[in-house]
């Protein structure tokens, strides 16, 4: 087992009053685990930042994974330490 | 002649005061449309290389586009043309308002100045018949009084645009005005038309648009509107918000999310600047009095306030900010005080400089306080120290009337450091002297988004507002050609489809949407050309490293990310057919592009034979 933190910036910090949420997952976590944990963490995101029913992202949300911008490809595996951002989708400006 | 066209451009030597109509050439507009790429056709071909921006051969072109001045959705756009005196290479820029349909009211689709007055004066267009007039009681007056007088002189209907006396003092960073707030911002070709002594141009007129079916052009706008009111489309950039803020609402979460630049580029928003709540859209709307739009907007974005009662008293009638400006002169400098921003913006329109060129430069002159490199003996008494937004306020007045070190800073920020020396060019952050728009392109890595490529590929350099270089940005090209504005993509998704419907419409073409997005090809090609005309490679210009995250940030949403610039770039060139040294376009795709000309000159062993 693992200790993964999420960090939340912008409209997610927003939307749920959380800086970050911390969980326990298990050896050979996916990002897309994450994104499961991260829907039972903080129900506020479900339907916000993450498509309900499905461990995935709303199309424009992203993660920072160790400097890695992630739109739609949740199959890498993380690990305790990582660095992990939910990053908003990009309106206005 | 295709319909949406008035047929004829006005040339204005202010030189010998001659005017000369010249009858619009019908194959020109199909094959660059308007705005830009009509100005950039006629640039490209009667201005020679090397000319002084600032001196009587530069033109200087204000156009419309096809669809300006009917009923499509979101054609209000006035777009300025003319050789750039902050780049040295190719300057436009675009701005709201009333302006530009009422250009067309008058009779023409464009008007281009050559030479130097000898003495203020201003354009006035009666209902197709011109004429010059003197200014001097219009010079030195602040922006909206020089249109409070005109309006009182030609009434209500009469538009006009028009420098502050940040303008007339040529500062490089001046822009043209409308409506109090509607800024032809970059590019600083406010500069250019102080130097030609001609402060403003007042238009009124009744005279129609000619349109080839109206039935559909209704018909397009009926589907936009609903489009504008269904859904937001997942993973589109639509703003739900954007009708009630305009954009001002989202400075406060990108300045946490890492959107928005920090601390000239340098900072992190969550460390450096973690309380940007003055910076949010409530914030942005509290004083406001009533929304206001550009001409028949079906959405009308802007903003009007109150007169500020506090510590700050901006007059009555001073425009909401938008988050560019929330960005230099907030995100950038630290500074979370609304009503300073305010102010600010009240003061840069009124005497008419680009915000976020002049938030940059102080940002930037806040880093050098900060380093030593300035000390108050040399900012006259001021204490630029992040955040102090009295004292933002105050170095902004000195760079508006180009008093003491405001003088120094009012060219931006490359010719402020070449003035200051001290390594102080290291913190000067822009792109072929022009300052980089807000957002980070570190936040923007999908693939096709080309976000730090464009800082530097575009012709006007440092600009956001392009979106995209290479193959992804023709369809702006065309946005900004048909007099379409860019932030409609903030309320419906989609917005090619809708213009290539109304263009259609509107001038009785029949054009794919291959076809117009060849003609963007085309324009973004003859900009170029015009850079490379000038002796500028696109590949000399430099994105300050911390830009793009070298190194990346070590705090914050960007930790670890770097936006790979080189890799956006060795990508567009290939794409364009551009050489990847020299950036000159293939002799191939010149002459595809129809661009027989531009061929003939980089590819001169072909000169004459097509």
């Amino acid at each position: 087992m693992q200790e993964i933190k999420v960090q939340l910036f912008g409209f997610p910090r927003n939307v749920t009053s959380k800086r970050d949420v911390v969980f326990t997952l298990g050896d050979g976590a996916i990002l897309a685990d994450v994104i499961a944990n991260l829907r039972k963490s903080v129900p506020a995101l479900d339907g916000f930042a993450i498509k309900p029913g499905e461990n995935r992202l709303v199309e424009g949300f992203k993660f920072n994974h160790n400097g890695r911008l992630v739109y739609d490809d949740f199959s890498t595996e993380v690990n305790s330490g990582d660095h992990i951002a939910l990053l908003i989708q990009v309106q206005g400006g | 002649m295709a319909r949406g066209y008035m047929g004829k451009i006005l040339h204005v030597d202010l030189t010998n005061g001659r005017l000369e109509d010249e009858i619009l050439d019908e194959k020109m507009c199909y094959d660059f449309i308007g705005g830009y790429g009509i100005g950039a056709r006629i640039l490209y071909s009667r201005q020679k290389a090397g000319v002084d921006p600032l001196g009587p051969d530069n033109m200087l072109g204000f156009l419309t586009g096809p669809l300006t001045g009917t009923q499509a959705s979101f054609a209000a756009r006035l777009t300025v043309v003319g050789k750039s005196p902050l780049t040295d290479g190719w300057g436009d820029s675009n701005c709201g308002g009333h302006f530009a349909p009422n250009l067309k009211f008058a009779g023409y689709d464009g008007v281009f100045f050559t030479g130097i007055s000898e003495r203020p004066v201003y354009l006035l267009i009666d209902n197709g018949k011109a004429e010059i007039r003197d200014a001097g009681h219009l010079w030195g007056k602040d922006s909206y009084a020089t249109e409070d007088i005109l309006k009182d002189n030609f009434g209500e209907k009469a538009e006009c645009v028009c420098i502050g006396p940040t303008g007339e003092n040529r500062s490089l960073l001046s822009c043209i005005i409308t409506r109090r707030g509607a800024v032809a911002g970059r590019s600083g070709l406010g500069a250019v038309m102080g130097s030609k002594k001609l402060k403003a141009i007042a238009v009124r007129g009744d005279r129609k648009v000619p349109v080839a079916d109206q039935k559909g052009v209704m018909e397009w706008k009926k589907r936009h509107i609903a489009a504008i009111k269904g859904p937001a489309p997942p993973g589109s950039v639509v703003d739900k918000e954007f009708p009630k803020y305009g954009t001002s609402h989202v400075a406060d979460p990108f300045a946490q999310a890492g959107n928005a630049p920090i601390k000239n580029w340098g900072g992190v928003g969550v460390v450096d600047f973690p309380d940007s709540s003055g910076l949010s859209g409530d914030a942005a709307i509290a004083n406001q009095e009533k929304k206001a739009g550009c001409w028949h907007c079906v959405v009308g974005c802007e903003g009007q306030l109150k007169a500020g009662t506090g510590q700050y008293n901006y007059p009555r009638g001073t425009r909401r900010v938008e988050y560019e400006t929330q960005g230099a002169f907030g995100t950038m400098c630290l500074n979370n005080n609304t009503e300073s921003i305010n102010m600010i913006n009240h003061l840069c329109n009124a005497y008419g400089i680009d915000t976020i060129s002049a938030g940059c430069t102080i940002a930037f002159a806040m880093e050098c306080y900060e380093k030593g490199i300035l000390t108050k003996a040399d900012t006259d008494g001021i204490e630029l120290t992040w955040g102090n937004h009295e004292a933002i306020v105050a170095m902004t007045e000195k760079m508006i009337k180009g008093e003491g070190f405001g003088r120094i800073l009012a060219d931006g920020s490359k010719k402020a450091a070449e003035k200051i020396g001290k390594g102080s060019e290291k913190y000067a952050m822009h792109v072929g002297g022009q300052e980089i728009g807000m957002h980070d392109p570190k936040f923007h890595q999908r693939p096709g988004s080309f976000a730090a490529a464009r800082y530097q590929m575009d012709a006007t350099p440092g600009r956001h507002t392009q979106m995209s270089v290479g193959p992804s940005g023709f369809h702006i090209h065309i946005y900004n050609v048909t007099g379409w504005c860019l932030l409609c993509d903030l309320v419906a998704a989609n917005s090619i489809t809708y213009i290539q419907g109304f263009l259609n419409a509107v001038t009785g073409w029949d054009r794919s949407m291959d076809d117009l997005l060849e003609a963007g090809e085309r324009i973004a090609n003859i900009r170029h050309a015009f850079n490379l005309r000038e002796g500028i490679n696109p590949l000399d210009w430099q994105i300050p490293d911390r830009v793009i995250g070298q190194p990346p940030p070590e705090q914050g949403p960007m930790t670890g990310v770097s936006a790979d610039a080189q890799a956006q770039i060795y990508w567009t060139l290939g794409a364009m057919d551009w050489d990847r040294h020299t950036t000159v376009p293939s002799k191939k795709k010149l002459l595809q592009l129809g661009l027989v000309d531009i061929a003939e000159d980089f590819w001169p062993e072909s000169a004459g034979i097509y």
